[in-house]
């Protein structure tokens, strides 16, 4: 406490008001722009040297001209000027007294107007004017003079400096009191505006004369007797009336700012804070809204009968100097030094694109890959805008889909807590109006009003949608303008329009059957439409499989954790980034638009037709159009937002088609890998047995040959007969179970296996 | 005890404010934080700590203004802002003239002085260290404890203290509890404003922020203030500034002097935990499951696993999420008939030291229930800061859900949000609480037992499905009230020491276990393979057996035993197919279970 208060020892406030007026008229800021207009004459000719200009002092002009009346006093600029910083630390701390030294310095420094009234001109300006003409004609009384507060026609206001640190509501501690602080919170009461007094009009019916109370609280007594020189001598006692036409009213308006979840420490419960807002401070905010209020921390003293019942507690607000909103994007992020020192350590470190995937959910042991295109979702691809307009998306979208349980929704939901804009929500929980938009009737002004859904709300961000398989077919429809257009069209209630979603898409789901079912066709176990599944850049197979090593591993894993309860260290020392330097990372990385160069767009082309080329054995789940090849490019730039590059090389695109082919590899392995037991190797056998020549699929097969095999190759009657039953519903036994006639499967109808 | 040491005894229980005051007098630099440890040096033996009187729901309105009490508390609310006070205030006396100095630490209201009134801080000349900070909370007598606790805590008073005669002497005091009708004042921030023991007091600790979390139980002693009710007219303003809200005028405020935190074994300590090596644990754990099977008509391994489950706690939460230690319990086939579970509840009572019935009835979720607590909107000069909601409860309360209650009918938009909330807290034990524009959650750590007929309505993993023993319908359990007390006292000093047990798992067991998961996952089809929540529950039972039978080490054997029981569990769910092996000792449990 000693140390804060140290300043105000010794604090001489002539001097200070001296170095205030010093500040006032002298601050110059250099601009290579010209000033003033181009139409004052002074300026016609334009100089492309550097030009002083003057702001306070310009600002304290446009007061005197009326055309002004926020005067505000940016700290910066106060800790510019003032090199010491003593200033600077003293208004901080003591704001409530510095503000009334500057309300003295500018009154010394404006100029009086002397100018007549006219018939536009405010009462209060006649009312001066004739009383200044009444007390000119009489000679030698000392009447009052005017309160200051009455003649003056601007407020002052605090910008704090930008180093400043925001506190959260509980932050803002006792000790604070009478220091100008910042505040981050949700507002989430706004009362109505209304006027309070600051002088009070007041005129004595006996003698005429005026009196002006000023009002320094919130509660005030009015003057009931005349206390001019007149009605004393008299001793007539006149009766004061008020003159609301000459009182000094200002606006007022309180709000309430609750503490953001992110700023209240487990099992608490938010806690919120008044804030009052004076004249040009309000209106500013609305509920809902996330802001940064600086402002003086005061206490309400009691007085009265409530000092007694609880005069000893004082009410605490905070008198708001500047208010500051928050929009979350990644373009908006403070940055601080020790993270961008991350960040540029980060730049050099040749695996960064390695070591932040692997930073993403770090407890979450494995799948490297899909951690790396997730973390392209993050980063984004570049957004193009062609000549006619059409806007080509950057965003990715990514879908893993796979068994219950392989973290697929704890991935989800690490992405959305890493995006400053990530929506999650669940197919199920939200209807298709929950995703996208729904209109509403506002039920204090009845208003119909249209409210943003989760895709409405992601804009700009990542939408993570767990359950997609779950989700209506109806819903799914909504989702498909938002996947490749990024917009919204609105027809209902009379409303017609189109809101932006420029969000990505990650989509969880799993396979048609609860469970992958290795027996099926890749295309039965994916459970979405393939127009949709084409809108997803990536699409990802996380399966639970059972093997020895992996199963010992997750086993021995399990027992780390119950055993000493915290997770075991990461492999190999690995030291995850933390989410913030992540997201300051990602924001820089996004600032870069990394074009596509010829020869890079030639070997992409090239990579594309080779991909088509190839296109029929990957049919059966996703076929390669030209949005795989959207899909290259945008992960490419990716990749070069990573390095920091504004243009995409080889690599890129080769990493690019890499994650492509692992992703698909992840789907083909299924078909492909080695069946080992028995029902599936008979399987695969009789598939074969199934095919003549020229690969064509024969309808119908002898059971007696196939049996003669299958013997043959080692297994038994039991494993023959489940195999049949097993693929039942592949084909039926028919002709007296003589023979095997495939489902579906015509004389002449091909199938590609 | 010498007369002069009890008068200043009854000195510090009757008037501590004047002892304050004294201090203060002597030494005027003194801080908040010397007096709370002046009178907590001078209350540091239990006997000197079991003579300051309790505040209950009996005793809250005979208690007298000013006095020193004690409150073993839960913390219900804590969202209410620090307060700043001024550490002295100024008064006059008007005629006179003369000035006066009073101190204000530990008290919200001043005694009315004759002739004097206060005068306004002057705000000019205000520095920081003119105020002191005070942070309210507000608290709730520990919702579900048990009469048995209750009853021991009084005890252990002995003849110390008697309350009644501290009632007689000392200053005037505003006595308005003749006014006060017998309803718990403000029943929307008790948890369970039925119960007979609810009762709540505004916390005001000095000092540093002690930053109480949500549900935290307190040991408090201080200074009991009640203010007088309010004879102001209502605020029309309802955004004016109020430190605190007019409606918490009815509720006295504890001034704390000083406070213990209860957790773990000290919130269960009055059970008497006993050292594992001195007793036969096993013997005592063959009793409790003896007396468990009883009410369980007859089913041993449903015991068991009740057992199991009135010693489970959470013991880390990870980073992904999921609760080590975690055990909720469905017990379903449970019959129908409400002197089942009623009988069991009050064993249950009898043995825990706190527990909670929720009623699962339509009546109550439509219309009474508020399973989460809420921070409501309304205007501001109604304004009550949180509602509690039925599960903030201590840590380690069992709540009891009973099924049965429930008949057809329709949920309405309460309804629905209760059992969402319900749902909620039971799978992710974490309590949602509803705050303006958002929902934050809270971490819980209760013991949900869930009864019910079919599968239950909520997202529980370990279900157990009743055998009764014998093949007809189970008859009614034997009544409680038959219990031999010292074979209660044995069970409830069972439950106390081993749930707090040390519990460790060697190396080669993380072997042997690593080795056990993948060759039955090797073994198993994949459909219906054990996977990781298998393994995860069944080093819970694991270490719970451990734990229950005295166990510090996880052993081959119990991680055996645990396999059977989890076997045996899983086979009456129906979920495996059998293995050849199991099949035959349970056939015939799985055919009563049959599903």
């Amino acid at each position: 406490m000693a140390a804060t208060t140290s300043f105000f020892i010794d604090v001489n406030y002539q001097t200070e008001r001296e170095r205030i007026t010093a500040f006032l008229e002298k601050f110059s800021v250099e601009t290579t722009e010209p000033a003033q207009g181009p139409d004052t004459p002074t300026r016609r000719r334009r100089k492309p040297v550097a030009v002083i200009s003057f702001p306070y002092a310009e600002q304290l002009k446009e007061i005197s001209a009326r055309t002004l009346s926020k005067l505000e006093i940016a700290l910066d600029d106060i800790a510019a000027f003032d090199e010491t910083e003593e200033l600077v630390h003293n208004i901080e701390l003591n704001t409530k007294r510095y503000v009334t030294l500057f309300y003295e310095a500018v009154d010394a420094l404006l100029p009086e107007t002397h100018t007549v009234p006219n018939d536009d001109s405010d009462p209060l300006e006649v009312i001066l004017y004739q009383r200044r003409q009444h007390d000119a004609a009489r000679e030698g009384t000392n009447a009052p003079l005017f309160p200051a507060m009455l003649t003056r026609r601007y407020s002052v206001y605090f910008k704090p400096r930008s180093s400043v640190k925001a506190h959260s509501v509980r932050e803002v501690k006792g000790a604070a009191v009478g220091h100008m602080v910042t505040v981050r919170g949700m507002v989430t009461r706004v009362s109505d505006v209304k006027p309070q007094a600051v002088v009070m009009a007041l005129s004595c019916d006996k003698c005429g004369s005026e009196i002006f109370q000023e009002v320094t609280s919130h509660t005030f007594t009015p003057i009931t007797e005349c206390p001019s020189a007149d009605c004393k001598k008299n001793a007539s006692k006149g009766k004061l009336f008020m003159q609301t036409r000459a009182s000094k009213l200002v606006k007022f308006q309180e709000i309430k700012l609750q503490e953001l979840t992110d700023q209240v420490p487990m099992g608490h419960i938010p806690r919120s804070m008044s804030v009052h807002l004076y004249d040009d401070m309000t209106r500013q905010v609305n509920p809902g809204d996330v802001v940064y209020i600086s402002g003086v921390f005061l206490p309400i003293p009691y007085t009265g009968f409530k000092a007694l019942r609880a005069g000893l507690i004082t009410d605490t607000y905070l008198e708001a100097h500047h208010v500051h909103q928050v929009k979350k994007q990644y373009s908006q992020m403070e940055a601080t030094e020790a993270l961008d020192a991350v960040v540029d350590s980060l730049q050099q470190d040749p695996h960064v694109y390695t070591r932040l995937a692997r930073s993403i959910a770090p407890e979450i042991w494995g799948h490297d890959d899909v951690k790396k295109a997730l973390l392209l979702l993050l980063v984004g691809g570049a957004t193009k805008t062609t000549g006619d307009g059409m806007r080509i998306r950057g965003d990715l979208n990514v879908c893993l889909m796979g068994d219950p349980g392989v973290a697929k929704s704890q991935l989800l939901k690490q992405i959305c807590k890493i995006s400053p804009r990530g929506v999650y929500t669940t197919g199920r929980g939200s209807s298709g109006v929950g995703l996208t938009a729904s209109v509403m009737k506002d039920p204090i002004t009845e208003e119909m009003v249209l409210e943003g859904g989760a895709l409405v709300l992601a804009d700009n961000g990542i939408a993570c949608i767990d359950e997609f398989d779950k989700m209506d077919e109806n819903d799914r429809t909504a989702i498909h303008e938002v996947m490749e257009q990024q917009t919204i069209s609105i027809s209902k209630a009379g409303i017609t329009t189109t809101l932006n979603a420029r969000a990505s898409v990650l989509a969880a789901a799993n396979p048609q059957f609860g469970r992958y079912n290795p027996k099926k066709r890749v295309s039965e176990n994916i459970n979405l439409p393939a127009a949709l599944l084409s809108r997803f850049d990536i699409l990802f197979l996380m399966l639970d499989n059972a093997s020895v090593a992996d199963d010992l591993r997750l086993a021995q894993h399990v027992a780390y954790v119950h055993m000493h309860l915290a997770h075991p260290q990461l492999e190999g020392n690995f030291e995850a980034v933390d989410t913030a330097a992540i997201r300051r990372f990602i924001s820089v990385a996004r600032q870069h638009e990394p074009s596509v160069p010829k020869e890079v767009g030639d070997y992409i082309v090239n990579a594309y037709v080779h991909l088509r080329s190839r296109a029929k054995e990957l049919e059966d789940f996703q076929y390669t159009s030209a949005r795989t090849l959207l899909s290259v490019v945008r992960m490419a730039t990716a990749l070069a937002r990573l390095r920091f590059a504004d243009e995409v090389d080889l690599a890129d695109v080769d990493e690019a088609l890499r994650l492509m082919e692992v992703s698909k590899a992840s789907l083909m392995r299924r078909e492909e890998g080695p069946a080992q037991d028995p029902t599936s190797v008979i399987f695969e056998l009789i598939k074969a047995m199934s095919k003549d020549g020229e690969g064509r699929m024969r309808s119908e097969i002898s059971i007696a040959k196939i049996r003669e095999r299958v013997i043959g190759k080692g297994y038994t009657e039991d494993d023959f007969t489940e195999c049949i039953e097993t693929y039942g519903d592949l084909w039926m036994v028919a002709a007296n179970g003589t023979k095997l006639r495939w489902v579906g499967v015509d004389e002449d109808y091909e199938i590609d296996d | 005890m010498t007369s002069a040491m009890h008068h200043h005894n009854s000195e510090y229980l009757n008037r501590p404010l004047s002892v304050i005051d004294a201090r203060l007098k002597e030494h005027p630099g003194c801080s908040a934080d010397e007096l709370s440890t002046h009178f907590s040096v001078y209350f540091s033996s239990p006997d000197a700590m079991n003579s300051i009187p309790l505040y209950t729901a009996a005793s809250s309105r005979t208690l007298r203004n000013g006095a020193l009490v004690r409150f073993r508390c839960s913390v219900q609310d804590n969202s209410f802002n620090p307060q700043e006070y001024f550490r002295h205030v100024s008064l006059r006396n008007a005629a006179t003239g003369a000035t006066d100095s009073l101190p204000t630490v530990f008290r919200d209201t001043l005694p009315e002085k004759n002739g004097f009134t206060a005068l306004e801080p002057d705000m000019r000349r205000f520095t920081p260290d003119l105020v002191g900070e005070k942070h309210p909370v507000y608290c709730v007598a520990i919702p579900g404890e048990n009469d048995w606790v209750r009853a021991a805590v009084i005890a252990s008073r002995g003849s110390n203290g008697d309350g009644d005669a501290v009632l007689a002497d000392g200053m005037a005091g505003l006595n308005i509890a003749d006014q006060q009708s017998q309803a718990p004042a403000l029943p929307a921030k008790l948890p369970d404003p039925t119960s007979p023991h609810a009762v709540g007091a505004l916390v005001k600790t000095y000092g540093a922020d002690p930053s109480f979390r949500l549900n935290d139980v307190i040991d408090v002693v201080g200074v009991i203030e009640r203010t007088p009710a309010s004879t102001e007219p209502a605020e029309e303003d309802p955004m004016a500034d109020v430190a605190e809200s007019a409606a918490f005028a009815a509720v006295p405020r504890i001034h704390a002097l000083f406070y213990k935190r209860l957790v773990g074994p000290a919130l269960d300590n009055v059970a008497g935990v006993v050292s594992e090596g001195d007793v036969n644990m096993g013997a005592w754990r063959a009793e409790v499951v003896s007396l468990l099977t009883q009410q369980l008509a007859g089913d041993a391994l449903a015991a068991e696993y009740l057992l199991l489950h009135l010693l489970s706690k959470i013991d880390h939460r990870s980073a992904d999420d999921t609760a080590i230690g975690y055990l909720p319990l469905n017990i379903s086939n449970y019959p129908v008939d409400p002197a089942f579970s009623s009988s069991l509840y009050t064993l249950l009572s009898l043995i825990l030291p706190r527990s909670h019935r929720l009623q699962l009835t339509l009546d109550h979720l439509n219309t009474r229930a508020r399973i989460a607590p809420a921070q409501a909107t309304a205007d501001l000069a109604t304004d009550i800061g949180l509602h509690a909601g039925e599960l903030q409860l201590a840590p380690g309360t069992l709540v009891l859900i009973d099924e049965a209650g429930l008949r057809d009918g329709a949920l309405n938009e309460r309804g629905v949000r209760n059992v969402q909330h319900l749902a909620t807290a039971i799978r992710a034990a974490r309590l949602p609480c509803l705050i303006p524009y958002g929902e934050i959650s809270q971490d819980i750590d209760l013991r949900f037992l869930v009864l019910s007929q079919g599968k239950c309505m909520f997202g529980i993993d370990c279900i157990v499905p009743l055998v009764p023993a014998a093949q007809q319908e189970p008859p009614p359990p034997p009544p409680v009230a038959e219990v031999d007390t010292a074979l209660l006292a044995r069970a409830r000093a069972l439950l106390a020491t081993a749930q707090h047990a040390p519990y460790s798992i060697p190396q080669d067991m993380v072997d042997v276990i690593g080795a056990d998961y993948s060759a039955q996952r090797a073994a198993a089809p994949s459909k219906g393979a054990v996977d990781m929540g298998d393994l995860s529950r069944r080093l819970e039972v694991a270490k719970l057996l451990c734990r229950s039978l005295g166990i510090r080490e996880l052993g081959r054997e119990e991680w055996e035993w645990a396999g059977r029981l989890e076997e045996e569990r899983r086979l009456r769910v129906g979920v495996k197919k059998v293995p050849a092996a199991a099949a035959t000792a349970t056939a015939r449990h799985a055919e009563v279970a049959g599903r």
